[in-house]
């Protein structure tokens, strides 16, 4: 189901949670991926790059700032050098650092943005022109039901980026779609990830217990729910699926309970 | 084969979309049941064999059932005749249904009843009966069914003209996001498909446009204003469904699939 055999996805927030699931799935299904991993955040990517390996798929793991541009363009000529083509980019790193609006400042807007939604943005323009050349092409990025759904307090910078990344989907969209690439986004309710167990810019393990309970299918949703979700969008099966933002959420938006 | 042992309960499955759902489903190992206003003998409409005949040839496992299913007592028949041959029911599409409408000032009563008998109805009828079987059902990995209904872009947008469609096909979009929220905590998945511009054999003249290249105005208008190269294919509508179908649809519920090719979108 889904096939994505011999093609090639680079993905960024590799190294970790919705990232690190959906490498293995991608290479259970078949491609071949480069993936991009920012080592001072702490994760350690090797036990991805190891499943990819033993999925019997080829891998290259790049370190990549996605806040810098050059390691974004190298991050996919790597792709098109080792493997000659790319078919697949998820643009999927992202930080969350909760600020009280008030203390705010230039910089703490700024880096979240320059990462979260400018970081989205140089991944899909560096593998435009290979798509473009190529007829074919599917782009995704991880926003969230935050921002680009409800609210979440403390967080309006990151609020913003993930709004944002909607708008970048839709335009690019219509943009991009005559040349036969795809271009969506996925959004995530409240997924057991590092990220969402970090209980000081977070809910923490905690809020997570007590928010599964209220969401429609009684659980918060795990990396593997995202993961599954991104290997439909990423495969041919979804030729006609574009400008769309797949809510992978539980139900929760249905009832803001 | 990711619907192996499974069954799933197809509607409006002798041509188009209906048809292109049942083939995949039962390419991926589901016993798919075949339902139908229509017969199952002869030719499909679309050409080739019967749907059932079309699976079996490709090793497939299928059984047409006929029926009305504005009436209630021939939804009861179909749900009577899956448990008789398969014992459970894992997935139910609910698919059937006819695009027409008028202006409001052109929509008799008679005509706005008829079309939502048609439309939103008739799709009650299915819900309320596969809820109610798969509430009582065994889970499987913590789901007790899956439910895909067919909506449209037609219920998102406001098609020129076309009052009971769009409402009828708006109102399946809130059905589905209702029945998400009051039975996701028993195990039941539910969403809903909304396709553009398909091609099927339905829309007279466009299965000539597919074979000879020809295009008439109104297609035209829709590849233009469609980013996406093409039209939409019914197995593109077959392959939304699968994901909604399958075991990799489990943190998705209530949501409406936009299968569209960038429609809504721009």
């Amino acid at each position: 189901m889904f096939s994505l055999a011999n093609q090639v996805a680079v993905i960024t927030g590799a190294a970790s949670g919705i990232g690190a699931a959906t490498a293995k799935r991608f290479a259970s299904a078949g491609a071949d991926l480069i993936l991009a991993a920012y080592s001072p955040d702490g994760h350690d990517v090797d036990a991805v790059r190891t499943a990819v390996t033993r999925a019997g798929r080829r891998v290259h793991v790049v370190e990549t700032d996605v806040s810098d541009t050059a390691d974004v363009e190298a991050l996919v000529g790597t792709a098109l050098s080792e493997f000659g083509r790319v078919d697949i980019a998820l643009a999927n790193a992202a930080i969350a650092r909760r600020r009280a609006s008030a203390a705010l400042g230039d910089e703490d807007w700024n880096r979240t943005l320059d990462i979260d939604l400018t970081g989205v943005w140089r991944v899909f323009r560096a593998a435009l022109g290979p798509m473009t050349e190529a007829g074919y092409g599917r782009l995704l990025a991880t926003t969230s039901t935050a921002g680009a759904f409800e609210a979440w307090e403390e967080h309006a910078h990151y609020s913003a980026a993930k709004a944002g990344i909607v708008g970048m989907v839709r335009s690019l969209a219509a943009e991009v779609g005559p040349h036969g690439i795809t271009v969506n986004a996925i959004a995530p309710g409240i997924i057991a990830t590092p990220q969402t167990l970090d209980s000081v810019n977070s809910l923490g393990a905690d809020g997570i217990a007590h928010t599964g309970v209220s969401q429609p299918v009684r659980r918060v949703g795990q990396p593997d729910d995202i993961a599954a979700a991104y290997h439909y969008l990423a495969s041919p099966d979804a030729s006609f699926v574009t400008g769309h933002v797949l809510l992978v959420d539980g139900g929760r938006m249905l009832m803001r309970g | 084969m990711r619907l192996a042992g499974r069954t799933a309960v197809v509607t409006g499955a002798a041509a188009g979309i209906g048809r292109a759902i049942a083939r995949r489903f039962a390419q991926e190992g589901a016993h798919v049941v075949v339902a139908d206003v229509r017969g199952d003998a002869g030719s499909s409409r679309d050409g080739g064999p019967p749907t059932t005949k079309l699976i079996e040839t490709e090793g497939g496992l299928a059984t047409f059932v006929q029926g009305d299913l504005t009436d209630p007592a021939q939804v009861t028949e179909l749900f009577d005749r899956t448990l008789e041959v398969s014992g459970r029911i894992d997935i139910v599409v609910s698919n059937a249904g006819v695009f027409r409408g008028s202006p409001i000032l052109d929509t008799t009563v008679e005509a706005w009843d008829a079309d939502m008998d048609l439309n939103l109805r008739s799709q009650y009828l299915v819900n309320r009966r596969a809820v109610a079987e798969m509430i009582g059902q065994r889970e499987m990995d913590g789901i007790r069914g899956r439910i895909v209904n067919m909506a449209s872009q037609l219920g998102v947008t406001a098609p020129p003209g076309h009052l009971t469609y769009s409402v009828a096909k708006a109102g399946v979009a809130q059905m589905t996001r209702q029945l998400a929220v009051d039975y996701a905590r028993h195990g039941i998945i539910v969403n809903a498909i909304a396709p553009g511009r398909v091609i099927t054999g339905y829309h007279a003249g466009e299965a000539d446009y597919v074979a000879d290249g020809t295009v008439d105005a109104a297609t035209e208008y829709s590849l233009q204003r469609t980013p996406f190269p093409r039209l939409g294919r019914p197995e593109d509508i077959a392959g939304a469904a699968l994901f909604l179908a399958s075991d990799d649809c489990t943190f998705v519920s209530g949501h409406l699939l936009m299968v569209d090719g960038g429609w809504t979108a721009y």
